[in-house]
């Protein structure tokens, strides 16, 4: 058990934003209010699956609503404690350790401020290993851990709790009641015992992520130092180096839809890749052909500040170094596919898992990372 | 015929000219002094001077003004405020300011206070305002001898009257408050309104005396017309409005430049490149207007959400060192800034700036020619090949697309860029007065009013909630200055909310019309003496307090 201070919550938000592929929201309010808890009510605490009973109850706290609406209201204090004290009581069991949906963006800071709050550990470990638009895209559905029961609750006291029969009919609900509670409520679900989950979940995430946020602070400043430092640490390969020629992107209320273009620079002069968004950098291609594709992890460093950019701030003439991050072998397995797969996201094309494409395999044996 | 005059006040020059409708009849360039109010009447006495006219035939003055920008950088005349939220039970998990840098909170001696109050993004109640917690806090406020309160009110964009009302009660229980609504600072992002509003309520005092000084020392001079305060989007606010809301202008300077260079060009589609003595700004033009940053925009270190224009900048300017190191020559980013006149070499000084080897590879006739003529050629080549490289780049980034547009050249230090080494654009055009670009943007008359709201679609129709939003921004480019018979929609943008589609709509609509001139009379009911009285004593001293 490891407590953290605010320097190593704030490493974890920069470094997540590496895992999130340019998707995940904006990790600012969370971090802003997983530091302020801190501040309150002390650091939260680090634990593992393997320190705890077999039969300890765990569960994933979330925010559900409309991004324009966290904008204004910020479910991050009470509400989340208000959603986790009703669980609690649903299941006539404590919960014993908060685990993060996932690891990008606003879910992953989220459950270290309410561990803060509630003096309850947060897992080190996460259920997607990256982040993806829709809270059923996580290994625990590839398990068939139900989001059921799953509490909504808003800052009045208020709470719904939402038994249904799949996971579809908990988001559909879920997402209803959330709207009378200001389109910004907390939540709280996926809730199992530490046996159902100790092979679903990917362990040491948030200590992986907190380390690529370390050493992207201390390389600030140097742009190819801190992308040779992501590079190393999450085993990425280098995809392309290009600049940004057009960018058909539309945002409709922190929705990101959109492909764009890039022309190669340097070593990649004369090539061009294509990269579509669904939220998160979802297809490379180069040349027409597939090199990288979700569940795999595509993400963006800037090149002339080393640092991922989000799908949002993506703008003409920008250059970029793009990165492909293998994800778990999970997501590899027929199930995992169907859950978070091209198929699952409207394409027709064949998954091919990172290490397996021509691109990778001529980089890698060109001796580039 | 009608003059006015339009002064752009750098940190080192004050810039001015004088026009007649587009017709630019003088132009000067004046030192920067202490008080902006004499350095001005510097100014206009020049430009009155060059053309023999008297301050009779002058009928309005425009002002872009940095000094907002600087008091907040460096944390100087700011005044304390209170900070009043109104979100209770709601939003307790980020405190207010709780990431501004310490040095800038201690500067405004920040309080805060959260209350019940604010409103969901369908116009229900969180929770009902509870006066007796509002007056509480004005005793509070009272008590410390704060006089500047900003007051913030979840989703206040979509409800204003619930920070209206917070006003009331507040000013009532502690009479003679300077009070700042964040529905008239921001748009959505309470954090971000709530910020920009803070820091607003900070400089009213200081505004107050500012304006108070310029308009007491124009009217000295004989000029007895209505002055005007350039404002972030490139349009200007009558100088009653701009007391209220002096954080409207700390984005003014380059915007200024920017419309100042579509003017003088005639184009309102292109690039356009300021390069200054230090640094060089670029950003892109669309309907003559500087295009909106997509991003939340840092002000003296604090994130704010208004409007800002896109510009992007970088450490090269006409006054930039040159150096030899071992990875080749470098340009910048220390320059010699306002002192290139006396020691670059081409004006006798020994140290080797952008603009020596400028004129030495042929780009430019200063100065003395000879002196440069020992410059090694290849020192010279590296030097222009590398700021012709960083100039492309972030032209490229400026750009909203890969088409090829016209760029503008303005500022003094344009003689650096050579035009055929630009890329991708279909001309180069320095306008003549390029160096006043500035001052020319300023005396732009035009006013505008905005409008970004959620509308609930369960009581009003569509095109109900539209043209409620179109009556509103026009009211509010009225009262910004504009004659309401020239009052055009310039931008109606209706988004569905994600997730809320049918049940709500987010509508941004922005009006703009032209200045009237007669409309304002700055002596009516605007008494520099009355203001001086009712602003207080500027205090610069935090440690008396």
């Amino acid at each position: 058990m490891s407590y953290l201070d605010t320097t190593a919550l704030r490493d974890i938000a920069r470094g997540s934003s590496v895992l999130a592929g340019g998707g995940g929201g904006d990790p600012f309010r969370g971090t802003l209010s997983a530091v302020e808890m801190t501040r309150q009510y002390g650091p939260p605490r680090l634990t593992t699956l393997w320190d705890l009973p077999d039969d300890a109850v765990v569960a994933c706290p979330f925010i559900i609503g409309a991004p324009l609406a966290f904008l204004e209201k910020f479910p991050f204090g009470d509400e989340l404690a208000v959603a986790a004290r009703e669980l609690q009581r649903v299941l006539g069991a404590p919960i014993a350790a908060l685990l993060p949906a996932e690891i990008g963006g606003i879910n992953s800071t989220l459950p270290l401020a309410l561990g803060a709050r509630m003096n309850i550990p947060v897992i080190d470990a996460d259920t997607m290993g990256r982040a993806y638009p829709e809270m059923d895209m996580t290994l625990l559905n590839v398990e068939g851990i139900p989001a059921a029961p799953t509490v909504v609750a808003d800052e009045h006291g208020n709470s719904v709790v939402v038994h249904a029969t799949n996971n579809v009919w908990t988001e559909t609900l879920a997402r209803t009641v959330s709207v009378k509670f200001g389109a910004a409520a907390a939540g709280i679900g996926y809730s199992a015992t530490v046996a159902r989950l100790r092979h679903a979940v990917i362990e040491g995430s948030l200590s992986h992520v907190r380390s690529i946020g370390q050493a992207m602070r201390e390389a600030a400043g140097d742009p190819q130092r801190v992308i040779g430092a992501v590079s190393r640490l999450t085993d990425a390969v280098e995809l392309f180096r290009g600049k940004i020629i057009s960018l058909d992107r539309e945002i409709i209320d922190g929705f990101v839809r959109g492909t764009f273009l890039l022309e190669g620079i340097g070593a990649d002069t004369g090539s061009q890749m294509t990269i579509d968004i669904q939220n998160e950098y979802l297809v490379a291609r180069l040349g027409g052909e597939v090199v990288a594709s979700a569940p795999d992890i595509i993400t963006v460093m800037d090149a002339a500040s080393g640092l991922p950019l989000t799908t949002e701030s993506l703008r003409y003439g920008y250059r970029l170094v793009v990165l492909g991050i293998a994800c778990d072998e999970r997501w590899r397995t027929e199930t995992g596919l169907a859950v978070g797969g091209p198929a699952r996201l409207g394409y027709d094309f064949p998954y091919v898992p990172l290490e397996d494409s021509p691109r990778t395999i001529a980089r890698r044996s060109a001796g580039a990372p | 015929m009608a003059i006015r005059i339009g002064i752009d006040v750098g940190g080192t020059n004050t810039d001015a000219v004088m026009m007649s409708d587009s017709e630019i009849l003088a132009w000067v360039k004046v030192p920067t002094t202490a008080d902006v109010g004499s350095g001005a009447i510097d100014a206009v006495a020049e430009l009155l001077n060059q053309t023999g006219d008297s301050p009779q035939s002058v009928s309005a003055v425009m002002i872009g003004t940095t000094q907002f920008t600087n008091a907040l950088i460096e944390r100087r005349s700011l005044e304390r405020v209170a900070a009043v939220r109104l979100s209770l039970p709601a939003n307790t998990s980020i405190p207010i300011a709780c990431d501004w840098p310490d040095e800038l909170r201690d500067a405004v001696g920040l309080r805060t206070y959260l209350a019940h109050g604010g409103s969901e993004f369908d116009g229900r109640d969180i929770s009902p305002i509870n006066e007796r917690e509002l007056i509480e806090i004005a005793d509070d406020v009272k008590s410390e001898g704060i006089v500047a309160v900003a007051i913030s009110s979840v989703f206040s964009p979509v409800s204003p009257k619930v920070e209206g009302r917070a006003a009331e009660i507040i000013q009532s229980a502690a009479p003679g408050l300077s009070v700042t609504l964040s529905h008239e600072i921001g748009r959505l992002g309470l954090l971000e309104r709530e910020n920009a509003s803070i820091l607003n309520a900070s400089l009213t005092t200081l505004a107050r005396h500012s304006f108070a000084n310029i308009s007491s020392a124009l009217t000295a001079f004989g000029l007895n017309v209505p002055v005007f305060i350039s404002q972030n989007d490139g349009t200007v606010m009558s100088v009653e409005f701009a007391r209220r809301y002096p954080i409207r202008t700390v984005a003014s300077g380059p915007t200024n430049s920017m419309r100042g260079a579509a003017f003088l060009s005639g184009l309102d589609r292109c690039l356009v490149l300021d390069v200054g003595g230090t640094t060089t700004d670029v950003g892109a033009l669309s309907n003559g207007f500087p295009r909106e940053s997509p991003a939340e925009v840092e002000v003296a270190g604090v994130r704010t959400n208004f409007r800002m224009p896109d510009v992007l900048s970088i450490a090269v300017g006409g006054g930039s060192l040159i150096r030899r190191t071992p990875k080749g020559v470098t340009v910048g980013p220390e320059s010699v800034g306002y002192e290139i006149v006396s020691k670059a070499h081409v004006f006798g000084g020994s140290v080797t700036t952008a603009t020596d080897v400028a004129v030495a590879a042929g780009l430019g006739d200063l100065g003395d020619k000879t002196a440069v003529a020992g410059l090694e050629p290849e020192l010279v080549r590296q030097a222009v090949d590398g700021w012709h490289e960083d100039v492309n780049r972030v032209l490229d980034t400026a750009r909203p697309s890969g088409e090829p547009i016209p760029l503008v050249l303005v500022g003094g230090g344009s003689l650096l860029v050579d035009s055929d080494r630009i890329d991708n654009v279909t001309e180069t055009v320095r306008p003549r007065y390029y160096q006043v670009a500035n001052a020319v943007g300023a005396a732009i008359p035009q006013a505008s009013g905005e409008v970004d709201k959620i509308l609930s679609l369960e009581t009003l129709t569509k095109e109900q909630a539209v043209s409620q939003c179109r009556v509103e921004a026009i009211d509010k480019a009225v009262a910004a200055g504009a004659d309401p018979d020239t009052v055009e929609i310039v931008e109606l943008e209706t988004v569905p909310v994600a997730y809320f589609a049918g049940v709500a709509i987010r509508v941004r609509v922005r009006a703009i019309g032209n200045v009237s001139f007669n409309r304002f009379d700055l002596m009516a009911g605007l008494d520099p003496v009355e203001w001086d009285r009712a602003a207080g004593p500027l205090n610069d001293d935090r440690s008396t307090r």
